[in-house]
């Protein structure tokens, strides 16, 4: 849990003015143009907004998969704007949206949960494989399972497990539970705030669910075209304290359907 | 409502033959359809968009699809013909599916589009198609329809494309609108206008409306009434505005489960599933 | 013997698998059970392992020695001690088909060996890397793709002079551009995938990622693919023989006789005719086994 001593310390994650460009010449667009923010140890921070807001380009931008260019980029202690040490795979990890992508279709569980292990030569690798799934809740009974004889929960369970295999300080959360049922979305939820209160991970969220971002985040980034719009204490989201009117807008539209204050124009007509 | 119903499904069951024996993907469903906005909300797996495509029979090949009856009006759409299905499909029935992208043809304009939509169900000339592709291009309030009937597919973001859907399905004048997930690959801002669009639609043009999705606290607040199906059942059939009250424990959980914004709560409750249900 | 069978059935279909190996044969068990169910591909594979059996025991099996020449019994038709008659130098027709059979399927074979591994491989990387490796495979493959693979088999067999093995070599080279191409389409679409940026998130070096991620997810479509164009080897060895480029008399390598049979046609037609159907029911027969080898091993079984 945060601590109001978080502010002294120094944040685990720093980033000034991240450019990132797609496409050359007359195509080149700025996916995300001059974004800055920070993230202090063991918080959960939450980057949301709307489709081609941005939001998971900057993630795949801190782990160096989407080429970028920034003022500041520091993780972990870690300058990250051009390469990233050996180190970096250990701290930093990364949740994928979509489950049925994120494992390898033609690896048993066991394997995709060992390939961490033996590529950062983890000592103790099968100890840490047993614990890593027994913390996410699955049983050793699917370790010799391929991902297709799993459902989306258990998929996404593997995922973190794969994750925590590195013991890392940091999860980049890349809408983890969008594709999952509610119910299901439920269960993942609560692992990771779980996780983070035994691990005391840092979580860098991307959500497009204001829902999700207001139950796990303590201060979120509200994105639209590449730009931080605001960013705010999702205590503050919650209770009316956003300042610019595209927050207010994205509030009132995840909210509530035919509340939204624009609309008193038109009254709704409710059919009985 | 005294009014006989628009659609009346009795007991639909539909089961697929596998390798590992039979599944039952829906289990016994009935629903009356008035001219209202019904909502179908479920998981994955409880059988909705099945239930959907089964109105219009457009279920899978490999599907087992009986019912007691699924009556549109007079005709009972399971034992009808193909030729009278014909009729039927995008003419009294219109189906909106999830993504655009995939639904209209890449190489034709979608005004073009709208306008052979109108050409199969009715014998208008050329122009007379165009001009009631424009006039429903207005009618889902597009600015500028003259502009957009020459665009193309790919031109377009997600929430115009759902629109041209929209506009194609209900060029024909059908009495009843299947909307499978329409609004959940758009963003949020955007889902809010094509609900209010919808609503309208339904209103001024008397539709009955099946708005199927998983996606409960959205089809609370825009839809009549719901049901709750849950592996091929309905477990639960109540008025929109009645959701709190609840009653059934797979809805009950459905709606603690869900985060949101103005009810924070250190842990979501999990669903404990029954096999009862 | 039921209770052993009853086990093995038990192991192969249980629900959790108790170790790699275990995963790794239920794996293949399904992959069979799915091939099994398309009645035409286990035809072409009795076809298949009938040709295979034919290869092995062709010593017990054919009647007469492929190279006994009769020259008082030439061009005699299909009879009781010749089921296929006999050719021009009084050879049993059915023994040679026989014989031939081994020189079909060691052409099958070798080609196959040779060519999915270097296609693989190179195309994986080509895909993977980008950049200037992919321009030159790019070219290479397009060199060789521009000619028809018959004019291309034959210029090389001419310039390394006519052999069987030349010829095994010359439709090789044919042969692989194809699989390149086929590996390097999969490789681009699959380095994008989520899985594969997680590996490369673990700091894996990229050539684990080619060999160990992406190559393994290309080997169903080139294993499909080789299993089509079977049937074009075998055509392509059987042209070449045609032309007096493969195999040399008096080896009995099927193209060579449906050449010699040629002179033939109008009055003893079964000196072609028959080594032109084993041709064609082999060719065929991998056809069958490619089609239902791709339903079978596609990923998306779910």
């Amino acid at each position: 849990m945060v601590d109001d001593n978080m502010s002294s310390q120094t944040p685990i994650i720093e980033i000034e003015n991240l450019i990132v460009t797609f496409g050359e010449g007359e195509d080149e667009r700025r996916a995300v143009s001059g974004v800055s923010f920070s993230v202090n140890r063991s918080e959960t921070f939450g980057l949301v907004g709307e489709s081609g807001s941005g939001k998971s380009t900057i993630l795949r931008a801190i782990t160096g998969l989407v080429a970028n260019e920034a003022d500041v980029m520091r993780v972990a202690g870690e300058d990250v704007r051009q390469k990233r040490g050996k180190n970096f795979y250990r701290k930093v990890q990364m949740v994928f949206q979509d489950p049925y992508e994120a494992l390898h279709p033609r690896h048993t569980i066991w394997r995709q949960l060992m390939e961490p292990a033996r590529i950062q030569h983890i000592p103790g690798a099968e100890a840490r494989g047993h614990a890593a799934l027994d913390s996410v809740g699955l049983s050793r009974s699917l370790l010799w399972r391929y991902p297709h004889q799993l459902s989306g929960g258990q998929r996404q369970r593997v995922a973190i497990a794969r994750a925590l295999m590195s013991e890392p300080d940091i999860l980049l959360l890349d809408e983890p539970t969008s594709a999952l049922d509610v119910s299901v979305q439920a269960e993942i939820l609560n692992l990771l705030c779980d996780l983070q209160d035994e691990r005391g991970l840092t979580y860098l969220m991307v959500s497009h669910d204001l829902g999700v971002v207001a139950h796990m985040c303590k201060r979120t980034a509200v994105m639209h075209a590449g730009m931080i719009v605001e960013t705010l204490d999702v205590d503050a989201l919650v209770n009316g304290g956003a300042t610019k009117a595209y927050t207010k807008k994205l509030i009132a539209a995840s909210e509530a359907y035919g509340e939204d204050p624009q609309d008193i124009v038109k009254p709704r007509i409710f059919s009985k | 409502m005294d009014r006989p119903p628009l659609l009346s499904v009795r007991d639909l069951k539909i089961s697929f033959q596998g390798a590992a024996g039979t599944f039952d993907a829906v289990r016994g469903v009935s629903f009356d359809l008035g001219r209202e906005k019904l909502g179908i909300v479920g998981e994955s797996g409880s059988g909705k968009s099945m239930t959907g495509r089964a109105i219009m029979r457009l279920s899978p090949p490999a599907a087992i699809v009986q019912a007691e009856h699924i009556q549109l009006g007079e005709i009972d759409v399971l034992r009808a013909s193909e030729k009278t299905m014909d009729a039927i499909r995008g003419r009294r029935i219109g189906l909106i599916m999830q993504d655009p992208k995939y639904s209209l043809n890449p190489v034709i304009t979608v005004g073009e589009q709208i306008a052979e939509a109108y050409r199969i169900h009715t014998r208008a000339s050329a122009s007379q198609a165009r001009q009631k592709a424009i006039a429903m291009l207005g009618a889902v309030q597009i600015r500028d329809p003259e502009r957009v009937y020459r665009m193309y597919p790919h031109e377009m973001s997600g929430g115009m494309g759902q629109r041209i859907m929209i506009a194609m399905m209900l060029v024909s004048e059908p009495e009843i609108l299947i909307a499978d997930e329409a609004t959940s690959a758009l963003d949020v801002t955007v889902r809010l206008e094509i609900l209010n669009l919808l609503n309208d639609l339904v209103q001024t043009r008397g539709l009955g409306l099946i708005f199927i999705s998983h996606d409960l606290n959205l089809v609370r607040r825009f839809c009549d009434r719901v049901l709750i199906m849950y592996r091929g059942r309905v477990v639960e059939t109540l008025k929109a505005r009645e959701l709190d009250q609840a009653t059934h424990p797979y809805t009950r959980g459905l709606l603690e489960a869900m985060p949101r914004i103005h009810a924070q709560r250190t842990r979501l409750p999990v669903l404990q599933r029954d096999a009862a249900w | 013997m039921s209770t052993d069978s009853k086990g093995l059935a038990a192991w192969l279909t249980a629900e959790e698998p108790s170790s790699a190996t275990h995963a790794a044969f239920q794996n293949v068990w399904h992959v069979w059970m799915r091939f099994a169910s398309n009645p035409l591909g286990i035809a072409g594979l009795a076809i298949i392992l009938l040709l295979v059996f034919v290869a092995i025991f062709v010593p017990w099996l054919a009647p007469y020695s492929p190279f006994d020449q009769n020259l008082r019994e030439t061009l005699v038709a299909p009879n009781g001690q010749h089921f296929l008659g006999t050719d021009e130098l009084g050879r049993d027709i059915l023994s040679r088909i026989l014989w031939g059979s081994r020189i079909t399927l060691s052409i099958v074979a070798i080609v196959s060996v040779i060519i999915a591994p270097i296609g693989l491989i190179a195309g994986c990387l080509a895909g993977y890397y980008g950049g200037w490796l992919d321009t030159i495979l790019m070219r290479i493959t397009e060199l060789f793709l521009s000619f028809p693979s018959l004019i291309l088999a034959l210029a090389f067999v001419a310039a390394l002079g006519p052999s069987l093995n030349n010829a095994i070599i010359a439709i090789a080279l044919t042969q692989w551009p194809p699989i390149a191409r086929l590996a390097r389409a999969e490789s681009l679409s699959l380095r994008n995938r989520d899985h594969i940026s997680a590996v490369r998130l673990m700091g894996a070096s990229n050539l684990r990622i080619v060999l160990g991620h992406i190559a393994p997810l290309c080997v169903p479509s080139v294993i499909v693919r080789i299993t089509l164009n079977m049937a074009g080897i075998i055509l392509t060895a059987a042209g070449l023989g045609f032309l007096g480029l493969g195999a040399q008399p008096p080896s009995p390598e099927w193209g060579a006789m449906v050449s010699t049979g040629r002179r033939f046609m109008l009055d003893s037609w079964w000196v072609g005719t028959m080594p032109g159907l084993s041709v064609l029911t082999v060719s065929l027969a991998f056809n069958l086994v490619g089609d239902a080898l791709r339903d079978a091993l596609d990923p998306r079984q779910e």
